[in-house]
C-alpha cells in the first residue's frame, strides 16, 4: 500500500496539470486550517460604515485586502471561513458518496441476482434525473440547508461509485485469487473486504477526486439557488447570489467567490484527471 | 525459387536506414543503420522474430511511422529517383500508387463503417482521373482478379461481413488497384487460416509476376519464404544479420541465429518425433538494454568473448551475413 | 430488432413507472399536510378540508392513490399549480419553447466549436496548442455557471452594451406566438412586414449570452470526448491502411476518422441533452429566461408542490425519452449492430 501511494505520487509529479492541481489543494486546505490565524477579523463580524469597499481599502485604521461586502464584513475573511465549508462539503460528500456507494457496489456485484437487480435499477431512475433536479427534489422534501444540500449532493453522486465498484467486483470476482479465498472458506466479508476492496482502490481514488469537485460545485450552485447553506454562512454559493443585485455597483463581490468556486473545483478536476492517466493501465501504456 | 536472370535493375536501394523513437524514457532504437535493395520483379523475403524490426523498415519506407519517430537515411532510391523519408509529400506522391502495402490482420485493415466498394473506389479515384462508373467497374473487374464470387453483392458489403480470407483479397485488390511497381506484404497471411493461407500466397505469386511488380514479402515462417521469395533477408535487433539468395541461405545458414530459426521449424522436425522441437534460448533483447557487442551473443551457442565486446560487421558480398564465428559450409 | 425494441420498451416504462413513484411520493414526504401542500393554506375551512381530502383520494392506501395518481396522469392531468391556479401541464406548455431554444442553440453552439477543437487537438497531440484547448476546456468542464454567467454579463451588457441583461425578447415587440420559438415567430409574414427583422436581431441578441453559458459545459465535455475519440481511431489499423493508399490527409480525417469518432461524441452529445436541464435551471435563473428551469426553481422557492411534482415528472420523462433515443441513434450510426439486429 505504502509502495502504491509513493509509486502513484511519483506519477503525479510527472504530470504538471496534476501537480498543480495537488499543489493548489493543498494551499487551500492549509488556508482552511489556519483561516483564524491568517485573519484579523471573525466572517461574521461587521465593521460600522465600511460598506461595499473595493479590494485593497483603508477604512479608519482598518485594512481590507479583498474588501468588504454590503453590510461591512471582510470579504477575504468570509473567503477563508468560505474555503473550510467548501471542503468540508466535498468531503462529506465523498465519503457519504463512495461508504454507501462502495458498500452496495460490493455487495450488488459480489452477490448479484435480484439484490444486484434491485440496487442496479435504484441507480439508474438516480441517473435518470440530472443531478441538480434531483437535487433540487430532495431539497424540496427536506427544506434548503447546508446539510440537506450534502444529502442531496451525496445521492446524486452515488451512482458512480456503486456502477464502479460494481464493475470492478464483477471483473475481479472470477479470477483465481478470489476463487482460492473461496476455497479456504474465507468469508464473504473477508473476501470483499480483504481481496476484493483493495483492488478496487485505483479507480475508487480517481472518482474520489472527480466526486470532490463535483460535490462542492453542485452545493454552490444549490446555494447560489438560496437551495444549500443559508444567509450569514459564508458559503461560496451562497454568497454570489447575495452579492448578485450588486454585480455592476461592486464585481468584486460576485467575483471573488466565483474565482474561489472555479479554482477549487479545476484543482480537483487536475488532479482526478492526473490521476487517471497515472491509474488507468490502459492509458499509462498507450502514451 | 531462383530469380529470372535478366530482372537485375535496383528497384529499390536503400543505405544506411535507421529509426529511433523518442519516448518520456529516453530513445529506443528500433533500427541500426541497415541497406539492402530491392530488384525489379524480385520477391524480397524478409524474415525475423517480433521486435527485429521487420515492420519498422517497412512502415519507414511508407511513412507510417508514429510521430515520434526520427528517420535518418543516407541513402534512399526508389525507382531511380532519390526519396526522402521524412517528407510525407515525396511519400504520398508515390504511396499507393508505387509503393503498395497490405497488413497482416485484414479484419480490421479495412474501414469498419464505409463499403467495401466506397474503399476500392476511393483508392482507384485518388490516383487516377477516372469517374466513380469507371471506377466501379474496374473495382468489379479486381475482385473478380482476386476470385472473390459475386463481386457485386461484395462492392455494397461492410467489411464485418466478410471473413478474413475474403477481407485480405479485398486488400489485395486495393493494393495491386493502381498497378504498384512495389508490393509490401507484411505478414500477410499470419491472421488467416492455414488453408486460406496457401490460396493468398498464390494469388500474390500470380499477381506479382502478372503485373512484373516487386514484392517485399514479409514473414516469421521460414517454410513459406522458401517456397515464395526468391532472395531473404534475416533481421534480429534491428539489424540484418545475414542475406542472399533463398536456397543458398536456407541449405546453408552461415549466422547461427538463421541456423536456430531453421531448426526450430516444424517442417525440420519431421521425422524426428521423439525429440523436443528446437527452441532458441533466451528472448529477443528489449531495445532499451540492448546487449553489447553483437545482439545476438547472449542467446548464440558459438559466442566467444570477442562477441561480448565487438559487434561484427556484415559483409559485403551479396551472399552476406553478420557474425565473428560463422557456420562452416558443408 | 423487434425483440430488442421490446426489450427497450420493457426497459423505458419500468423506469417511467419508478419515476412515477418518486414523484408521487415526493408529496407524501414532504414535512407538512400533503392537503394544505396541494390546495394551498389560505382561507381553509375545516368543511372544505375535509372535502378536499376526499376529492383527493388521500383517505384511501399507498396504493390505491398511486394507482389513481397514474391514471391521472396518463389522462393529462398533472395536477393545479397553487400559486397561478392555472393546470401545470398548461404553465408547462407555456414555458417548454423557451428552453428548447436555447438548449438547441447552446448545443449547437457547442457542438460547432467542440469538434473542430477535438479535432485538432487531437491532430497536434502533445503540441502548445493541444495542451492550451484542453486547459481551457477542463477549466470549462470546472465552470461554475452561475458565475460564469454574470462575468459574461458584467463584460458584455454593462460594461460593453452589446448585449441585452435578461428575457427573450426586447419589451417593445409583442409579436404573436405560433411555435413559442422567437427565433421563428419573428420571422412570421405580418410581422416582418409590420417591424422588419429587428425583432428577430432583437431575438438572437438575446439569446448570445444564455446559449454561451448553457453551452460551456456541453462544449468542454464534448471537445474531450472528442480528442480521445479521434486520438483512438487514428490509431487504427484502417486509419494506417487508409494512408497507405495514398490518400490526402483531408480524407483521412474526414472520411475515415470522421464517421468512427462521431459515435462516441454523438453519445456524448446525446447526454448532454440530458444534463442540460441542469445548466438550464442556474441559466435561466441568471438570465430570468422565462423557461422551465426557472419555473422549477421559483415554484421551490415559493412552496407550490404540486408544480414540483408534475414538472419534475415531465422532466424526467422528457430526459428518459431522449436518452432512449440517442440509444437508437446509436445503432442507426453503427452498422455492425444496425445488422445484427435486422437479422
Amino acid at each position: 500500500m505504502k509502495d502504491f501511494f509513493s509509486e502513484l505520487l511519483k506519477d503525479i509529479k510527472k504530470n504538471k496539470g496534476a501537480f498543480a492541481g495537488l499543489l493548489l489543494i493543498l494551499i487551500f486546505i492549509l488556508l482552511a486550517i489556519f483561516a483564524p490565524l491568517l485573519s484579523v477579523y471573525a466572517p461574521d463580524q461587521v465593521i460600522e460604515g465600511a460598506l461595499r469597499l473595493p479590494p485593497n481599502s483603508h477604512f479608519q485604521n482598518y485594512y481590507f485586502i479583498f474588501g468588504t461586502d454590503d453590510i461591512g464584513r471582510d470579504l477575504f475573511t468570509r473567503l477563508l471561513y468560505g474555503s473550510r465549508i467548501s471542503l468540508l462539503v466535498g468531503l462529506s460528500v465523498v465519503v457519504l458518496a463512495a461508504s454507501l456507494g462502495t458498500s452496495l457496489g460490493l455487495i450488488s456485484g459480489y452477490f448479484g441476482g435480484w439484490t444486484d437487480r434491485i440496487i442496479s435499477r435504484a441507480m439508474d431512475f438516480i441517473m435518470a434525473l440530472p443531478s441538480v433536479l434531483f437535487a433540487i427534489v430532495i431539497v424540496a422534501v427536506l427544506g434548503p440547508g447546508l446539510m440537506n444540500a450534502i444529502v442531496a449532493v451525496s445521492i446524486v453522486a452515488l451512482p458512480n461509485f456503486v456502477r464502479l465498484i460494481r464493475a470492478q467486483v464483477l471483473a475481479e470476482k472470477n479470477k483465481q485469487y478470489v476463487q482460492a479465498a473461496q476455497l479456504y472458506g474465507a468469508s464473504h466479508l473477508r473476501i470483499l473486504f480483504k481481496e476484493i476492496l483493495p483492488n478496487c482502490m485505483a479507480p475508487l481514488i480517481v472518482q474520489g477526486s472527480l466526486g470532490f469537485s463535483d460535490g462542492i460545485l453542485n452545493c454552490a450552485a444549490l446555494g447560489f439557488l438560496g437551495l444549500g447553506a443559508q444567509a450569514p454562512t459564508p458559503e461560496w454559493g451562497t454568497m454570489l447570489s447575495d452579492a448578485r443585485s450588486f454585480l455592476e455597483s461592486s464585481p468584486w463581490m460576485v467575483n471573488l467567490p466565483g474565482l474561489c468556486i472555479l479554482t477549487v473545483v479545476l484543482s480537483f478536476n487536475l488532479l482526478g484527471d492526473g490521476l487517471r492517466d497515472a491509474l488507468d493501465p490502459r492509458l499509462k501504456n498507450r502514451s | 525459387m531462383r530469380l529470372p536472370l535478366h530482372l537485375n535493375n535496383k528497384l529499390l536501394e536503400i543505405e544506411k536506414l535507421s529509426v529511433q523513437f523518442k519516448t518520456d524514457s529516453g530513445a529506443i532504437e528500433a533500427l541500426r543503420p541497415i541497406s539492402f535493395t530491392v530488384l525489379e520483379g524480385e520477391i524480397l523475403g524478409v524474415v525475423g522474430e517480433s521486435g527485429s524490426g521487420k515492420s519498422v523498415t517497412n512502415l519507414a519506407l511508407m511513412g507510417l511511422l508514429p510521430a515520434n519517430a526520427q528517420i535518418t537515411a543516407q541513402k534512399v532510391v526508389f525507382n531511380k529517383n532519390p526519396l526522402n523519408l521524412n517528407s510525407q509529400k515525396d511519400l504520398r506522391a508515390i504511396r499507393g500508387s508505387q509503393i503498395a502495402m497490405i497488413f497482416q490482420d485484414p479484419m480490421t485493415a479495412l474501414n469498419p463503417s464505409l463499403t467495401v466498394g466506397y474503399q476500392m473506389i476511393e483508392t482507384l479515384r485518388c490516383h487516377f482521373d477516372i469517374s466513380k462508373k469507371v471506377a466501379e467497374h474496374r473495382s468489379l473487374a479486381l475482385l473478380k482478379r482476386v476470385g472473390i464470387s459475386n463481386p457485386e453483392a461484395r462492392l455494397k458489403s461492410y467489411p464485418f461481413e466478410l471473413s478474413g480470407g475474403m477481407s485480405q483479397r479485398v486488400m489485395i485488390a486495393m493494393a495491386i488497384s493502381c498497378h504498384p511497381k512495389l508490393l509490401i506484404a507484411d505478414e500477410p497471411t499470419t491472421a488467416l487460416d492455414v488453408t486460406i493461407q496457401k490460396q493468398i500466397l498464390d494469388l500474390l505469386l500470380d499477381l506479382q509476376k502478372e503485373n512484373k511488380m516487386s514484392m517485399i514479402f514479409v514473414s516469421h515462417d521460414l517454410a513459406l519464404i522458401k517456397k515464395y521469395a526468391h532472395r531473404v533477408q534475416v533481421m534480429y535487433a534491428g539489424e540484418i544479420v545475414e542475406g542472399g539468395n533463398t536456397e543458398e541461405v536456407i541449405k546453408t545458414p552461415r549466422h547461427p541465429y538463421t541456423f536456430g530459426l531453421l531448426k526450430a521449424r516444424p517442417s525440420a522436425h519431421e521425422g524426428k518425433m521423439k525429440e523436443p522441437l528446437y527452441a532458441i534460448p533466451g528472448v529477443v533483447p528489449s531495445l532499451r538494454e540492448r546487449p553489447s557487442g553483437c545482439q545476438f551473443h547472449p542467446r548464440c551457442f558459438r559466442a566467444t568473448e570477442l562477441c561480448k565486446k565487438q559487434a561484427p560487421l556484415l559483409t559485403t558480398a551479396a551472399r552476406n551475413f553478420a557474425c565473428h564465428h560463422p557456420l562452416e559450409i558443408l | 430488432m423487434f425483440l430488442f425494441l421490446s426489450k427497450k420498451i420493457l426497459e423505458v416504462s419500468f423506469t417511467l413507472v419508478g419515476i412515477t413513484f418518486i414523484c408521487f411520493l415526493l408529496l407524501r414526504l414532504v414535512p407538512g399536510d400533503p392537503v394544505l401542500l396541494m390546495i394551498g393554506e389560505r382561507n381553509m375551512d375545516p368543511v372544505a378540508y375535509a372535502e378536499a381530502k376526499q376529492k383527493l383520494g388521500l383517505d384511501k392506501p399507498v396504493l390505491v392513490q398511486f394507482g389513481k395518481y397514474i391514471e391521472q396522469v396518463a389522462s393529462g392531468d398533472l395536477g393545479t399549480s397553487v400559486t397561478s391556479k392555472t393546470s401545470v401541464w398548461t404553465e408547462f406548455k407555456e414555458r417548454f419553447p423557451a428552453t428548447v431554444e436555447l438548449s438547441f442553440v447552446a448545443l449547437l453552439f457547442a457542438t460547432l466549436f467542440a469538434i473542430p477543437f477535438g479535432v485538432l487537438a487531437a491532430l497536434k497531440k502533445n503540441t502548445f496548442f493541444d495542451y492550451f484547448l484542453m486547459g481551457s476546456s477542463l477549466t470549462g468542464y470546472s465552470m461554475p455557471i452561475f458565475w460564469w454567467g454574470l462575468v459574461l454579463i458584467l463584460l458584455f451588457s454593462v460594461k460593453l452594451g452589446w448585449t441585452p441583461v435578461s428575457g427573450r425578447i426586447a419589451v417593445e415587440y409583442d409579436i404573436p406566438l405560433k411555435t413559442g420559438f422567437y427565433l421563428l415567430d419573428s420571422l412570421q409574414r405580418d410581422v416582418r412586414e409590420a417591424e422588419g427583422l429587428k425583432p428577430f436581431w432583437s431575438a438572437v441578441s438575446h439569446l448570445i449570452l444564455p446559449s454561451i453559458v448553457l453551452g460551456t459545459i456541453p462544449l468542454a465535455v464534448m471537445a474531450r470526448m472528442t480528442r480521445s475519440s479521434f486520438l483512438e481511431v487514428l490509431g487504427e489499423d484502417y486509419i494506417r491502411t487508409a494512408r497507405a493508399k495514398g490518400l490526402s490527409e483531408y480524407r483521412v480525417v474526414l472520411i475515415h476518422s470522421f464517421r468512427n469518432a462521431l459515435i462516441p461524441i454523438v453519445t456524448t452529445l446525446a447526454l448532454c441533452f440530458g444534463s442540460i436541464i441542469t445548466g438550464a435551471i442556474l441559466t435561466e435563473t441568471i438570465f430570468s429566461w422565462p423557461g422551465i428551469g426557472r419555473w422549477i426553481v421559483t415554484s421551490i422557492t415559493s412552496r407550490d408542490y404540486p408544480t414540483i411534482q408534475g414538472g419534475v415528472l415531465i422532466i424526467s420523462v422528457i430526459i428518459i425519452i431522449t436518452n432512449t433515443l440517442v440509444d437508437l441513434l446509436y445503432i442507426y450510426l453503427n452498422p455492425r449492430i444496425k445488422n445484427a439486429l435486422l437479422k
